[in-house]
Formats: structure tokens, C-alpha cells, sequence
């Protein structure tokens, strides 16, 4: 994706003055920002501009069109396949995801790793979030690597921000052979909307921002965070 | 970016800095400036069960040059999947432990000092294995040019003129299989791999203090 | 009578305090456009709103209790005209009206109906003489009538509205949750996006991974069965390279 938060950008300027050293120090203070506070929801294709209005007035840079994204997401499994399944994560392996802007070629990939949600009484989803701007060789890299791919799809839609606050609506397409860029299938009548903030193990305010913005959608998006796990 | 090219200067005494020392002195008589120190390290993770294809090596490779990446060089016995990625990457490699464990003892850098003499730029590296003094990794690279075949006549002519017969009139092979090729960051990255691999196969001499000249 | 003067009195003075706070509303809401303008942000904005028609309604509120008594009953008449300036009016007014001087106040307050509107008037009463008395009372019926039958029509048509809009509003989803959680599940474990093409005779023909995998309950369904057709569909990926 196109967006990094703030305290990314502070990160890039702590970690750019020596590498190793600095990246354990960051970790043991929990200054790193790979905390990551989700909401999610959907929007029926048909109130889509409602909502998008609505955004559009809620956040940032309301004078100009919301910017939209077309990307592509294929999603690698990493484990050791040859390995007797035993319960617990090591059998289950570690899900890797790799994203490219269709629209926008001249932008890095990203590798992206996503944590399961986080136990506790927290406003919105919490997870361990990383995403890493690669070079365009990481599908063959991963598969070297020993990942298999698992599934792909495509995601349509438009990406807002207010303060640190991702808003991204889009539409979710499956993949398939004989399907090319102009013939996709939409998974469901719906967008799927979703209110994203990246933070440290240190700042847990954001969450009620995060809240706040989607009590204002309410009635036309329902906010909720969804352990995908118990879907 | 120009083309780099990798050079191991011979140390019969064994001590580091004494031929650092010499060589420091030897390109300032080439009216060389010194702009600076450099590091690159390498960690080198490998496969933790045997599966089936032996085992897969994934060398994680930072260069000061260019301090925002991280080198990801895997290397599968066959073949060699460079991939470069931003820095955060290093955050993800905790997760990928139950395939890919670290080799500590593996741990090798080369430090050292940065000199400019015209449109070449000399980093004279002092290398060390988890402490211990392993040898001189000198990188030359010259920046006008970025294709190898263009330039390593003169590149070669440059560094004999500091480093005397260690350097061979041949083309290195690494550089010979992209003569002709765009140079890019990653070739020079994966040229210190291969040479901290030859170093990490020969023999560590203890005793000795690695030191960068002082200047 | 006493009463009902006191009666009045209170509910005078509770719409004034309505409307002061009404007032004071509107004044902060322009000083914000003015200050601020579009510097502030949309919520901001809708709660300035949402305040100003709260109190709006509740001073409706006010006018159709029971209590107060129907304001248009009572007569306002000016007692005194006057140029010279009033400070008592002043304060009361907030320094808007200096004077209660013939400038500042209202045609409605006129004692007399202005000269052809007393005309008209007088026209009417005469015609009015001219009918006889019978026929006045059938006509009188007869509109009553007809006004009965229309505001009969008027009622069961607004009715109908409001059922209707009632029911659209109900049945206008924007939302579905079972939606939602279909796309969760496909971005999550990528439930439903899996190119799926099971080989013949696959379950627990093999011991190999997929079998032992399915022992687990735990385990997510469908991860195990693709895995033989991954290489194939990446094959096919319209977008590899």
C-alpha cells in the first residue's frame, strides 16, 4: 500500500544512522511501530457513494477526490511442508503477502506480514503488523524461499486518511484462470471497509480515535473488530 | 553508482593494521581524500529441518552506502535470489524462524575507511567473524561508468597501481558472468557475500586487533 | 384571571429563555464560520447543528404544552409612542432599539385595519345583510361539509406518507453483516478465493501431509486439499512473470 504513518517516518531517521544496533534498541523500547489497530466493516455496492461522501467529509483533504487503488495481493504460506502436522503454529506456518499496485507499476512491492489478533479488551483489533517495500523479484524470492502460494485476489476501491488514520473501501475480486484484468469476479454484492492505524506497543490512544470515526459512519457502515479466526 | 569490484589484499603478517597502514599510505600518494568510515555485515540464517533439497542459506546483507535496504541474498545450492528490501525487513525475520534460524558464529563484517581519488571510490574494510580478525577486503568503484565491460581495463590498471600483483589481470568470474549487464547495488552486495564466504572457509588468525588507519 | 395572568407569565418567560439560548447558539455558530471557516472540520459543524435543532424543538416544545396558553389569543397593544431614547428598552433589547418610536413598530400593531382593507370590509357586511338568513345557515352547512370531506383527504393521505416513509427507512440496508463476513474471511485465511480443483480421488487416499493435517480439527478446512494445485495456478496467473 501507499501509506506509512508518521512514526515510520521517525523510525526511518532513528535506524538510518547505524543498522543493527539501533533496530534491537527500538525493539526493546517499543518504539517500533508494528502495532496495528483495525476496525472492519461493509458497505452494499449501492451506498457506496454515500459513503464515500460522507468520508470525503470526515476526512482529511476534503477539496480533492479521494485516491483510488487497484491492487494485487498474493498470499505465500511459509512452513515446512514435509514436516508431520503437529498443533500449534510451527505446523501451521506463517502467511506472507505480497501486494503490487496494478495502477501504479513504478511503485515497490510490498511484503506484508500480519499477526493473529491480540487477546484482551481492546477498543478495536490489535495485531503485529509489518510491511516492507521490496524490490519485484520477491514472488520468486519467496518461492526459493520455500513458500507456497496459497490464494490471490484483487482489491478495488479508495484509500482516505484522517490524521493517522487509514480509511481504505474496496471491493475484493477472485482470481482464476481465464480471468484477465478487464473480467473479474466480485466476491460479494459489497465493499469492504476498513479503519486502520499503526502504532507502538507504547501509544495505545489511538484506539479511540480509530472508535470515534466509525461512531460516525454508524448507521451506514457497521465498525466492528472481527477476529476473522471465529467468522 | 558505477561498478564495483572486490579485492582481497594478501596479509602475510597477520596483524591488520600494519598493511591497512601501508595501503592507507599508498593512496594518499594518489592524492586521495578521505571522506568518511563504511560497514558492511552479513548474518547468515540457514534452513532448520532437511528438507528435501538440502540446505537453503539466506544471507542478510546491510551496506552503509545504502542505509535504508536490507540485502536478502538466498542462496538454494543452485541458485541465487537477491532480493532488496527496505529496512523493516529485518523485523521480519523473527517470524520466519521456524524455517530460517541465524548462525551467530556466521556473523562477519568488514569496517573500514572511505577515500575518493578522483572518479574512483576506495573502501579499504578490515574484516571480522564474530570478533574475530580475518583478513583486508578492499572495494573499488569507479563511478562513471555501469557497465563492467566498459571499464575494468581501468579499473584493473587502478588497482594494481595501490595493490601490485594480488590483483590478477583477469576478470573476476562474478563480474566476467555480467560483463556486459547494468551494474546495480545488489551486484556489489552479493560480491561481499561471495568473499566473506571465501573468508569464512579460511583460516581466523586471533591475537590480532583489527584497527582502521587512522587518518 | 389572576390565574391565567400567571400562567402566561411563566410560559413568557420560559420561550424567552428558549430563545436567548437559541440565540446564543446561532451567535456561536456564526463566530465559528467567521473564525474558523473552513479551516474546521465537518463534526464540528454537524454539532453546532444538531445543538441549534435540539433547542428549536424543545421550544416547540414549549409553545404546544398544554399549560401554556394559546399566545394568539392575546392581544399586544402600544401603549406609548415615544422618540425620545428609552434606556430601559435598550438594555432589553441588547442596544438594538434605541426608542419605541413609530419606526419600530409594526403594521400589526395598528389599532385601526388600514383604509381599503375597512372598505372591503364594509362591502362584505353589506352583501352579508342583503342574505337571507336561511340560506346563509345551507351554505354554512354546505362548506362545512365540503371542508370536513377535505381535510378527511388531507389526513388519510398523510397517513399513507408516513407509513410509507416509515417502512422505507427500515428496509434501506447500507450494511450486511453477513457480507462482512464473508470478505473478513477471504482477506484473513483466504476462505472462498482458493482456486479449488480437487483431483479425482483425493481424501485420505495418502498419509502424506494433507491427510495428517485433516486430523486436526483445529486446523482451518480446504488449506490442506489445495496445496497439490498451487504450482498449477501459479502457472497460470495472469500476472506472473
Amino acid at each position: 500500500m501507499k501509506h506509512e504513518g508518521r512514526s515510520r517516518q521517525n523510525l526511518k531517521v532513528i535506524m538510518a544512522v547505524s543498522h543493527n544496533e539501533n533496530i534491537e534498541a527500538a525493539l526493546k523500547s517499543q518504539i517500533v511501530p508494528d502495532q496495528e489497530f483495525l476496525l472492519q466493516g461493509s458497505v452494499m455496492d449501492n451506498s457506496l457513494g454515500v459513503l464515500i461522501d460522507r468520508l470525503r467529509g470526515l476526512c482529511d483533504n476534503s477539496d480533492v477526490h479521494p485516491e483510488t487503488f487497484h491492487d494485487h495481493e498474493v498470499v505465500y504460506i511459509l512452513k515446512d511442508f514435509n514436516a508431520p502436522a503437529t498443533p500449534g503454529p510451527a505446523s501451521q506456518g506463517v502467511m506472507l503477502r505480497v501486494r503490487r499496485a496494478v495502477d501504479r507499476p513504478d511503485l515497490p512491492h510490498q511484503l506484508r506480514y500480519v499477526g493473529y489478533p491480540e487477546l484482551g479488551n481492546y477498543p478495536a483489533l490489535l495485531r503485529n503488523c509489518l510491511d516492507v517495500p521490496v524490490s519485484s523479484n520477491v514472488r520468486e524470492f519467496l518461492q526459493e524461499l520455500g513458500a507456497k502460494l496459497d490464494h490471490e485476489f484483487m482489491a478495488k476501491g479508495y484509500i482516505m486518511k484522517k490524521g493517522r488514520i487509514k480509511v481504505t473501501v474496496f471491493k475484493m475480486y477472485k482470481m482464476g484462470p481465464g480471468m484477465t484484468k478487464e473480467n473479474l469476479e466480485p466476491m460479494t454484492m459489497s465493499h469492504l471497509v476498513e479503519l486502520s492505524v499503526l502504532t507502538t506497543k507504547t501509544d495505545m490512544s489511538v484506539a479511540d480515535d480509530l472508535r470515534a470515526l466509525a461512531d460516525q459512519l454508524k448507521p451506514l457502515v457497521q465498525l466492528e473488530r472481527i477476529d476473522y479466526r471465529r467468522v | 553508482m558505477g561498478v564495483s569490484v572486490l579485492q582481497i589484499f594478501p596479509d602475510a603478517s597477520r596483524s591488520g593494521c600494519i598493511e591497512t597502514e601501508k595501503l592507507h599510505k599508498r593512496i594518499m600518494n594518489l592524492d586521495a581524500v578521505q571522506c568518511g568510515m563504511f560497514t558492511v555485515d552479513c548474518d547468515s540464517y540457514y534452513t532448520t529441518a532437511q528438507t528435501g533439497g538440502g540446505v537453503r542459506k539466506m544471507h542478510i546483507v546491510h551496506n552503509t552506502e545504502t542505509p535504508a535496504t536490507t540485502y536478502a541474498i538466498l542462496d538454494t545450492g543452485s541458485k541465487q535470489v537477491t532480493l532488496s528490501a527496505d529496512y523493516l525487513f529485518d523485523l521480519m525475520l523473527p517470524r520466519l524462524d521456524h524455517m530460517y534460524q541465524s548462525k551467530k558464529n556466521l556473523k562477519i563484517e568488514s569496517k573500514g575507511a572511505k577515500y575518493e581519488v578522483g572518479d574512483f571510490v576506495v573502501k579499504i574494510g578490515t574484516v571480522t567473524m564474530s570478533g574475530h580478525y580475518k583478513g583486508i577486503l578492499v572495494e573499488v568503484e569507479y563511478l562513471p561508468s555501469v557497465t563492467p565491460a566498459l571499464c575494468w581495463s581501468l579499473m584493473r590498471e587502478f588497482m594494481q597501481s595501490f595493490m601490485g600483483s594480488c590483483v590478477k589481470p583477469t576478470v573476476p568470474p562474478y563480474l566476467q558472468n555480467k560483463f556486459h549487464d547494468v551494474h546495480t547495488p545488489q551486484d556489489t552486495v552479493q560480491q561481499y557475500v561471495e568473499k566473506f564466504n571465501e573468508f569464512r572457509e579460511g583460516p581466523t588468525f586471533t591475537g590480532a586487533t583489527p584497527s582502521a588507519p587512522s587518518s | 384571571m389572576q390565574r391565567e395572568e400567571r400562567a402566561l407569565d411563566t410560559a413568557l418567560e420560559a420561550i424567552m429563555q428558549r430563545v436567548v439560548d437559541i440565540k446564543g447558539s446561532l451567535q456561536e455558530l456564526l463566530g465559528k464560520i467567521e473564525q474558523e471557516g473552513e479551516r474546521s472540520d465537518w463534526p464540528s459543524y454537524l454539532n453546532a447543528y444538531s445543538v441549534i435543532s435540539a433547542q428549536i424543538y424543545t421550544l416547540m416544545k414549549v409553545l404546544k404544552n398544554e399549560k401554556t396558553p394559546v399566545l394568539r389569543n392575546y392581544l399586544t397593544l402600544p401603549l406609548q409612542l415615544s422618540a425620545d431614547t428609552d434606556d430601559k428598552l435598550l438594555a432589553a433589547t441588547e442596544g438594538r432599539v434605541p426608542s419605541f418610536s413609530h419606526d419600530f413598530v409594526p403594521n400589526l400593531l395598528r389599532t385601526k385595519p388600514e383604509p381599503d382593507v375597512e372598505a372591503r370590509h364594509l362591502a362584505l357586511e353589506a352583501k352579508m345583510a342583503q342574505v337571507n338568513q336561511d340560506t346563509a345557515q345551507k351554505q354554512i352547512n354546505i362548506h362545512n361539509k365540503v371542508v370536513k370531506h377535505v381535510m378527511e383527504m388531507v389526513n388519510t393521505a398523510r397517513e399513507e406518507w408516513e407509513t410509507e416513509t416509515s417502512s422505507r427507512q427500515t428496509h434501506a440496508q447500507t450494511c450486511s453483516l453477513n457480507e462482512t463476513q464473508i470478505l473478513v474471511a477471504a482477506l484473513g485465511t483466504g476462505k472462498g478465493i482458493r482456486v479449488i480443483q480437487q483431483p479425482p480421488q483425493q481424501p485420505q487416499a495418502r498419509p502424506q501431509p494433507s491427510a495428517a493435517q485433516q486430523a486436526t480439527p483445529a486446523q482451518r478446512k480446504a488449506v490442506s486439499s489445495v496445496k497439490t494445485n498451487i504450482k498449477a495456478a501459479s502457472g497460470m496467473h495472469p500476472y506472473g512473470r
